[in-house]
């Protein structure tokens, strides 16, 4: 079987976390995917910069009542990217089974 | 989750599983909006069944409260500021379109009734099918039981209403459809908010 490589912007547990949890939805709060993934603000901020860049993720931030508020939402590249992140991870797991 | 560590296979689906299923979860209702437009319903369809038995000369005129009543939720909750929502997920733009959906075949009923283009049995009977409609939907959004078992209710609350020889036990009919698929879902759904949201 063929083993396909694994996405090395996916292939981290934040980054990944983040990317499952937006494939779901229209689109979330930074306050949101940090309470849901338990990550620092910080650390969260860093790895949402990088999916980000890598097209993954659309990141839009406003204000709203006075706040600033920070959305992001999965792209069609993040879809794809973590369709085939989850394909390569079955073949990666059907290999090593 | 506080640092980058090397992720095996198993891991990495377990993190998806559990990311997924956290984002399932995210369509709610407060269960407020039921609870009221019931309570609204209940006591035009009781006032009319009151009227119809002590011979009153109007009627309708629960209705005609009940509709202005109504009109001021509606345009109260099109101007009021909408509360700060965290996520938003493609299933409430799909119930966003429903209830729009909802009110435009209801108003579409409600006018019928009131030109006479038919009779009000016949209004009353497409009113709770609509009403059974928007349960049913809702209900399997949100997984709320009581709220299917309402749109069953009124399905067959629809059919009674083909059935009573009075109108007066139409009216009877409506008040108990109401109770079931909105006010006793409302109060569930609200107690059900309030456990999860403390």
């Amino acid at each position: 079987m063929e083993f396909k490589e694994l996405d090395p912007i996916l292939h981290s547990q934040l980054r990944l976390a983040v990317i499952s949890l937006l494939i779901g939805l229209k689109e979330a709060e930074f306050t949101f995917i940090k309470e849901k993934t338990n990550a620092t603000a910080g650390n969260l901020s860093v790895q949402i910069n990088k999916l980000k860049d890598a097209d993954y993720i659309e990141v839009t931030k406003q204000f709203k009542d006075n706040y600033p508020q920070t959305m992001c939402r999965i792209t069609p590249k993040g879809i794809d990217a973590f369709e085939k992140y989850v394909q390569a991870l079955q073949s990666y797991m059907n290999i090593t089974k | 989750m506080r640092k980058e560590e090397p992720l095996s296979g198993e891991q990495s689906m377990q993190i998806i599983h559990q990311m997924i299923s956290q984002a399932k979860n995210n369509y709610s209702e407060n269960g407020v909006s039921w609870l009221l437009w019931g309570i609204l319903l209940f006591l035009a369809s009781m006032s009319t069944y009151i009227f119809i038995d002590i011979k009153a000369s109007d009627i309708f005129m629960g209705w005609n409260i009940f509709g202005v009543a109504s009109i001021i939720l509606l345009l109260y909750r099109v101007f009021s500021k909408p509360l700060k929502k965290q996520v938003k997920t493609y299933v409430d733009d799909l119930m966003k379109m429903v209830d729009l959906g909802f009110i435009a075949c209801m108003g579409i009923v409600i006018l019928a009734i009131n030109i006479n283009a038919v009779s009000p049995r016949a209004g009353f009977c497409f009113l709770l099918m609509l009403f059974a409609f928007l349960m049913i939907i809702k209900g399997g959004a949100i997984r709320s039981r009581s709220l299917q078992v309402g749109a069953v209710v009124n399905w067959l609350g629809a059919l009674g209403i083909l059935l009573v020889p009075e109108f007066k036990h139409v009216m009877l009919i409506v008040a108990a459809a109401v109770l079931t698929g909105y006010i006793i879902p409302g109060i569930l759904l609200m107690r059900k908010y309030k456990t999860t949201n403390k």
